[in-house]
């Protein structure tokens, strides 16, 4: 019976490389505004951009690829089914094969690649800010774009906290599933074997005294928490800064350009 | 001289703000004066009000009657309660429930992050504080890859940074194995001996025994209070408080009962020893 393999949290791979030394702040918007522009391009240009884009990402990174692509693993088959189903859905162009009941159109195997090929590549840009980014750099990053807004009522401090506080927890819920379900086992609990629902309600009594001795933690960490001084985000310092580099803001002079150049490609 | 700490007929009723009238005190009419630098004991069974009384201490809970100062400072008042958290800090009984940060840095900045000290101040302190414990080195390590004694010494390193005068420990120690349990009472010896009050939470007859003067509390109110080697006089009252007794205490007592010419007044093990050997050597 072998014990859980614990999770890595959020598949970050220490490394100095060019990728991991930027600013989360500026590798969040280059991910987040990228995500749209991939959408503007319209053809061989446009895409031959993009692709060039994530391959020097891939170089930047300095990750190995069978990393990357084990990241990029889960969404694989998601990526290949929805390749399928266009190459066997669209209709237009010549007649490439007859297989049966189904035809495969020139338009079929032009969306197919083309489709394929854009959720591949936002795929591996997520990929790789995780793999460069470590959760905590990332809840730092988040806090200080969605600062603005706290004047419109977002606690932005709150929320980040909270991101980080479960981020320090989630490896002692984990210890602390491992000991039930062991616990359990000695009593004779099977998680291993028999239909699928039967394994998922054997989970059962493994997630309610977990359930129940989070609630009891969340309750005393308030309490800790209260007693340490904590009033809400307002007045407080922190320890932890971000440092915007030169090479941030040459990031965001890429994004720019790219973004233009999409624009002006799409014609 | 002025107490740190005065609790004038404080009282604690959980739910007195539906003001239940059949609602049971958890703590009722208790007079304490803790002494700047004092080093104090508290034991008692279980639901007798220790940790309400420590929670009525930096302002976690409010008196339901009565009155609690801190450094001159009325708890009752809700702007005196930043200032009264940083002067009192507080170090609980589960290591794992009162880490808040990713790392032992992050988490011995937590409390001066509240108080809004700059950043190149909290290193500093951060520093100073983790060489004091014992932890200086392991700044960027999980807080879950520390032992026990390590995570209950970083809890104690993060009130450290805030400059408290006051440090509670409520059952601090209960959840350690014997060498973390160590670790734990060196670290609260350490800060008494540099000048900090410490009020000491315990089960432990033998570990109360490190303090200037032990409280012992039944059903909310203080039953007895007075220097640790009196306790020594009391094995009976020890019983009845159902406290543990400490192995020489039950040792010098039975051996009275058994007839052996064993001082009454005999108040430690050292004593106790010599008067064996004493016994001893006469054969
Ligand atoms: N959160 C709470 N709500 C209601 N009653 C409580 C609460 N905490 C403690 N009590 C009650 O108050 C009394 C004193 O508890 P406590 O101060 O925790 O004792 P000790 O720390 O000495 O074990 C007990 O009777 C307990 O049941
Ligand atoms: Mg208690």
């Amino acid at each position: 019976m072998s014990r859980l393999n614990h999770p890595v949290i959020g598949q970050y791979i220490p490394a100095d490389s060019f990728l991991h030394r930027l600013d989360p702040r500026a590798k969040l918007v280059f991910v987040f505004v990228f995500m749209m522009i991939v959408f503007l391009a319209k053809n061989a240009a446009g895409y031959s951009l993009l692709v060039g884009v994530a391959l020097s990402g891939v170089l930047l990174s300095r990750i190995p690829l069978p990393m990357i692509l084990r990241g990029i693993k889960p969404v694989l088959y998601l990526i290949i089914l929805t390749a399928l189903l266009h190459l066997g859905m669209t209709r237009g162009g010549d007649v490439w094969w007859e297989l049966g009941p189904i035809t495969v159109y020139e338009q079929g195997v032009v969306q197919a690649t083309v489709i394929s090929l854009r959720f591949l590549i936002l795929v591996l840009m997520g990929t790789l800010l995780t793999l460069t980014t470590s959760p905590m750099e990332l809840t730092d990053g988040l806090e200080r774009l969605l600062c603005p807004l706290t004047r419109v009522g977002v606690p932005a401090q709150d929320l980040a906290l909270m991101m980080s506080i479960a981020l320090r927890f989630i490896p002692t819920l984990w210890e602390e599933m491992d000991k039930i379900m062991m616990a359990q086992r000695a009593r004779g609990a099977d998680f291993d074997s028999g239909h699928l629902l039967r394994r998922v309600k054997s989970y059962i009594p493994v997630l309610i005294p977990l359930f129940i001795s989070a609630f009891r933690r969340a309750e005393e960490l308030a309490l800790a928490m209260e007693a340490r001084g904590y009033r809400g985000g307002k007045g407080r310092t922190r320890i932890r800064e971000l440092r915007w580099k030169k090479e941030d803001t040459i990031l965001l002079v890429v994004l720019a350009v790219l973004s233009i150049s999409l624009w002006w490609l799409r014609g | 001289m002025e107490p740190i700490i005065r609790l004038d007929g404080a009282g604690f009723r959980y739910d007195h703000l539906q003001e239940r009238p059949e609602a049971e005190w958890a703590l009722r009419g208790v007079h304490l004066q803790v002494g700047s630098g004092e080093y104090i004991a508290v034991m008692g069974p279980n639901g007798s009000g220790k940790s309400t009384l420590a929670k009525l201490l930096n302002g976690l809970l409010l008196p339901s009657e009565g009155k609690v100062w801190v450094g001159g400072l009325d708890t009752g008042l809700e702007k005196n309660h930043p200032l009264i958290r940083q002067k009192v800090g507080m170090v609980f009984q589960n290591p794992d429930n009162q880490i808040v940060g990713t790392t032992v840095k992050d988490d011995v900045a937590f409390g001066m992050e509240n108080l809004g000290v700059p950043r190149q101040e909290m290193l500093k302190r951060i520093d100073q504080v983790l060489q004091q414990v014992g932890l200086r080195g392991r700044e960027a390590s999980s807080p879950h890859h520390l032992s026990g004694g390590q995570k209950q010494r970083l809890a104690i390193a993060g009130v450290m940074a805030m400059r408290p005068e006051v440090i509670i420990f409520d059952e601090a120690t209960s959840m350690l194995d014997p060498g973390g349990r160590r670790e734990v009472l060196d670290a609260i010896t350490e800060l008494h001996r540099q000048g900090t009050t410490v009020i000491h939470i315990t089960h432990s007859v033998k570990e109360a025994f490190q303090a200037e003067r032990v409280v012992v509390m039944a059903d909310g109110r203080i039953e007895w209070s007075g220097a640790p080697h009196e306790l020594f006089h009391r094995r009976e009252k020890l019983t009845r408080w159902s406290l543990e007794v400490p192995l020489p205490l039950e040792l010098k007592e039975r051996l009275r009962r058994r007839g052996l010419p064993i001082r009454h007044e005999i108040t430690g093990t050292e004593e106790l020893v010599e008067s064996l050997w004493k016994l001893l050597s006469r054969d």
